[in-house]
C-alpha cells in the first residue's frame, strides 16, 4: 500500500479520533477510535478506545418492527454516546469527525441516528462522514485479525454475500439470491418461539448443539450464489407439522437410521447443518476463483461457533489456508467499525457535506470507491 | 425561554403548529412503543429519560408536545388522502423510501 | 499423475493412462481425472448425497452434450459413489504456464498487454463464440448452473465448456436468464475494467446461438433489477 493517508492532517496533532454512529438495524452502537499517523500495520494498530452498544429486543416469537426500533435509538442515542465518551476518556471537540452508518439498512433506524451524528457534527463544529455498512464489518475485520486481502464471508439478519477486493472495490462475487442467513434463521426461530434474547441466531446454536438427527433439506447452490427461501419454508412445513398442538395435524417424524423421534433439537442442528454446507462451498468456490488462500468472516452470524468451525475445515484442506474471524464485540453490529472505516476515508478527504447525509436501504459494497488502498 | 414552533404549508392550507400550553414532558403521546409489542407480552424498556430543569431539558419536553401535535396533525391530513392507502404504516413499517418509489 | 488445477469441489488430474485400454490409440495422448473429494466440513450424509447427485448429474449433461455436439470434454468413465469422471484432455497452455481457460487468457492479456490489447478484436471474436455456445446450450434447454470464466476452456480458439457439477434442464426463461446473469456478474467481479465490452460481445453472441433469445433478455432484464434493488437490511 502506497497510499498517503496523512494528507489531511492537523499542525500539532500526531494522532486521529472518530467517533461511529450505527443504528441500521435494531442495534444501537457508538465507538471511538484512534489512529496515530502513518500506515496502519502490526506496529501501528488501531486503537479501540470505547465501544458500547445496546440491542432492541422484542419478545419471543416476534420480529423488530421499524418504528419501534427507530424509537429505540431516539431514546438511548444521547445516553449511549455520553457512555462512550466517557469510557474513551475523551470530549466531543477532541475528535476529528463523525462517522455515522449511511445504508444499507431500515430506513427508519438509520434516519433516527443519522439525526445524532448530524446534531453532534453541527455542535462540536466536525465533518461528517457517512459508512456502508457492509464496509465497515469489512475494514474492522481486517484491521482485527490482519487477514491483509481475503475473501470475505458476510453474514448477518440482512446480508449474505461473497466478496473480495479488486482495484479499489470490495466486489461481491457471491450473495443469496433471495432472504438472508440471519433473516432465515431468524423466521425459522419464530415458528419454534425460540426467544429473542440475547439472539434468536444465538439460541439456535445452542440447540444446535444438542440435535443428533439430520433431516435432509433441500440444497440450493447456484455457482458463487445461493438461495434460501425455499429451505426456509421446507423446514417451516415441517415444523408446523411436528409441533402442531392439533392432534390431527401432529405428525411425528422418525429418524430412518435410529427409529427416533425428530426432536426440534434437531431441526436446529439439520438447518445449520445445511445451510452453513452451503456458505461454506459458496465461500470455496470464490476463493479458487479469485486464488485466494484467507477467509475472513464477518457479521452477526459469523460469531457461530460451529459456522466457524466448518469454515476452518474447509480452510485446512487449502494450500496454506488461513481463516479470520472477531469476536461478537466487531462480528455483530457495532460503531467502531463504523468510526474506524469513516476514519480511513477522512483521512482520504472523502467526507459528506450536510445535504449529502441521507441514508440509503439499499446501498451496494461495490458502490464504494475504497480510496485508502491501491494494492 | 421561547417555544419551538412548526409550519406546514402545501397548496390548500398554511398552517403554524406549537407545543401548547403544557404541562410539557419526554413522555409523549404519539410516540410510544407500538402496540404490537406490548399484546406480545414485551416490556417498554426503552422509555425516554424525563427532561431535565436545565433550559435544553426544558425545550426537549416542549420539542415531544411539539412533535404529538405534529404527528395528530399529519396523521388527520393522511386519512383525508384516502387513495393513497396507509401510508403511514408503509413509512413507518415497511421502510419504503419517502423519496422513493 | 499431475494435479492439473484444485478446484472449490474437485481434485484435476492429467494422465496418460486410459482406464480401458492399456496402450493409449494416440500416441502422447492424454486425459483428465476429475475427483470430487469427500469434504469433511460438510455432515457424511450431505456430502455422500451431494458427491453422487453431483457426479452423476454431470456425466448425464456431457453425455448430452456429446450428442448435441456441443463443446465440452466427452466422458470416459465414471464412479459415482467415489465421485471420479474419467474425461477427454481440452485445452492447451497459455505462455505462463497457466490453463487456457478464459479467466486465465484475459487475466494474462491484463497483465501482458496494453489496454487495446485487452478489447483487441480477438478477444471479441472469442467472446463471441463464447456466447454463441451458451446460447446453444440454452437452445436445448440445458442449463450451466455455474458460468465464470474459469469455467470455460480455450482449444486453439475454440471454446469448451467444462463443470457441470450443478447444471440442470430447464426450458423456463427464468432459468436461463439467471444461468447469464451469474456469468456477467462474474465478469463483472473478474474482469472489472473491460467487463461492460465483455458482457456485450458474450450477448451478442449468445443471441446467434439461440434463437428463441428474446424471452431470456427481457428476464435478464428483469433479474438485474432484482440484484440491484434487493435492499440489504442490517
Amino acid at each position: 500500500m502506497t497510499v498517503d493517508l496523512d494528507k489531511f492532517k492537523k499542525p500539532g496533532k500526531d494522532y486521529y479520533l472518530a467517533l461511529g454512529l450505527e443504528g441500521s438495524a435494531n442495534k444501537l452502537g457508538v465507538g471511538v477510535i484512534k489512529h496515530n499517523l502513518g500506515q496502519l500495520s502490526s506496529e501501528n494498530r488501531a486503537e479501540v478506545l470505547s465501544n458500547v452498544r445496546d440491542t432492541y429486543i422484542t419478545p419471543p416469537g416476534e420480529g423488530f418492527l421499524p418504528r419501534d426500533t427507530a424509537r429505540h435509538h431516539r431514546n438511548w442515542v444521547v445516553r449511549i454516546i455520553k457512555k462512550s465518551l466517557v469510557d474513551a476518556g475523551i470530549k466531543g471537540t477532541d475528535l476529528d469527525c463523525i462517522c455515522f452508518t449511511q445504508g444499507p439498512g431500515m430506513g427508519a433506524p438509520l434516519q433516527s441516528v443519522v439525526i445524532a451524528a448530524r446534531t453532534l457534527s453541527q455542535l462540536w463544529k466536525l465533518p461528517l462522514i457517512g459508512v456502508n455498512h457492509c464496509v465497515g464489518h469489512i475494514e474492522m475485520g481486517r484491521e482485527i485479525t490482519g487477514a491483509n486481502n481475503p475473501v470475505v464471508l458476510y453474514v448477518s439478519g440482512g446480508n449474505t454475500q461473497i466478496i473480495a477486493y479488486s482495484r479499489q472495490r470490495y466486489r461481491i462475487f457471491g450473495e443469496t439470491l433471495d432472504i438472508a442467513i440471519g433473516n432465515c434463521l431468524d423466521r425459522f426461530a419464530r415458528v419454534l418461539k425460540i426467544s429473542n434474547d440475547p439472539a434468536p441466531g444465538y439460541n439456535i446454536e445452542q440447540m444446535a448443539k444438542k440435535g443428533k438427527h439430520l433431516v435432509t433439506l433441500p440444497y440450493t447452490v447456484k455457482g458463487m450464489d445461493l438461495s434460501m427461501a425455499g429451505i426456509l419454508s421446507y423446514i417451516e412445513v415441517l415444523a408446523k407439522d411436528l409441533f402442531s398442538s392439533n392432534p390431527k395435524k401432529n405428525k411425528n417424524l422418525i429418524d430412518e437410521e435410529s427409529g427416533e423421534l425428530i426432536t426440534p433439537e434437531d431441526l436446529c442442528y439439520s438447518l445449520q447443518e445445511s445451510l452453513f454446507s452451503m456458505l461454506v462451498e459458496i465461500t470455496e468456490r470464490a476463493m479458487a476463483h479469485v486464488q485466494s488462500n484467507q477467509v475472513l468472516i464477518v457479521g452477526g452470524v459469523g460469531s457461530n461457533e460451529r459456522l466457524q468451525e466448518m469454515m476452518e475445515l474447509m480452510v485446512n484442506e487449502r494450500k496454506n489456508g488461513s481463516i479470520h474471524a472477531t469476536d461478537e464485540r466487531f462480528c455483530i453490529d457495532n460503531g467502531i467499525m463504523i468510526a474506524h472505516a469513516g476514519l480511513l476515508s477522512y483521512r482520504m478527504g472523502q467526507i459528506n457535506d450536510l445535504k449529502d447525509t441521507v441514508c440509503t436501504q439499499r446501498f451496494r459494497t461495490d458502490e464504494v470507491f475504497v480510496s485508502w488502498r491501491d494494492d | 425561554m421561547n417555544s419551538p414552533i412548526a409550519e406546514y404549508s402545501s397548496p390548500d392550507i398554511n398552517k403554524t403548529l406549537t407545543a401548547g400550553d403544557g404541562p410539557h414532558s419526554t413522555n409523549g403521546k404519539t410516540t410510544q412503543i407500538s402496540e404490537f409489542v406490548t399484546k406480545a407480552g414485551g416490556e417498554d424498556r426503552d422509555k425516554p429519560t424525563e427532561a431535565s430543569d436545565s433550559q435544553l431539558g426544558q425545550l426537549r419536553a416542549k420539542i415531544t408536545s411539539l412533535q404529538d401535535n405534529i404527528n395528530v396533525f399529519l396523521t388527520q391530513r393522511m386519512k383525508q388522502v384516502k387513495d393513497e392507502g396507509d401510508i403511514e404504516r408503509r413509512i413507518l413499517d415497511d421502510g419504503v423510501d419517502e423519496d422513493s418509489d | 499423475m499431475d494435479v492439473v488445477s484444485q478446484g472449490a469441489e474437485a481434485v484435476v488430474f492429467v494422465t496418460t493412462s486410459h482406464p480401458y485400454c492399456s496402450q493409449p490409440a494416440v500416441e502422447n495422448d492424454k486425459y483428465i481425472i476429475k475427483y470430487r473429494p469427500s469434504k469433511k466440513y460438510r455432515h457424511p450424509k450431505i456430502d455422500a448425497q451431494i458427491t453422487k447427485n453431483r457426479t452423476v448429474g454431470e456425466v448425464r449433461f456431457m453425455n448430452k452434450l456429446e450428442k448435441l455436439g456441443i463443446n465440452s470434454p466427452s466422458v470416459i468413465s465414471a464412479d459415482y459413489v467415489n465421485g471420479i469422471i474419467w474425461m477427454e484432455f481440452i485445452g492447451d497452455g497459455l505462455p505462463n504456464g497457466d490453463i487456457s481457460s478464459v479467466k486465465n487468457y484475459l487475466w494474462y492479456l491484463e497483465k501482458n498487454d496494453d489496454d487495446d490489447g485487452c478489447v483487441s478484436d480477438e478477444v471479441q471474436s472469442m467472446l463471441v463464440a463464447v456466447g454463441r455456445l451458451i446460447g446453444e446450450l440454452h437452445a436445448n434447454d440445458m442449463i450451466h448452473g455455474d458460468l465464470t470464466s474459469s469455467n470455460i476452456l480455450l482449444n486453439g480458439k475454440e471454446p469448451y465448456l467444462i463443470d457441470f457439477g450443478l447444471s440442470s434442464i430447464s426450458s423456463l426463461a427464468e432459468d436461463k436468464a439467471v444461468d447469464i446473469y451469474v456469468l456477467e456478474r462474474a465478469i463483472e467481479s473478474t474482469h472489472s475494467v473491460f467487463a461492460d465490452s465483455y458482457n456485450k460481445w458474450l450477448l451478442k453472441g449468445y443471441v446467434q446461438g439461440n434463437k428463441k433469445s428474446k424471452e431470456v433478455l427481457a428476464r435478464l432484464e428483469e433479474v438485474r433489477l432484482r440484484g440491484r434493488k434487493r435492499s440489504m437490511l442490517g
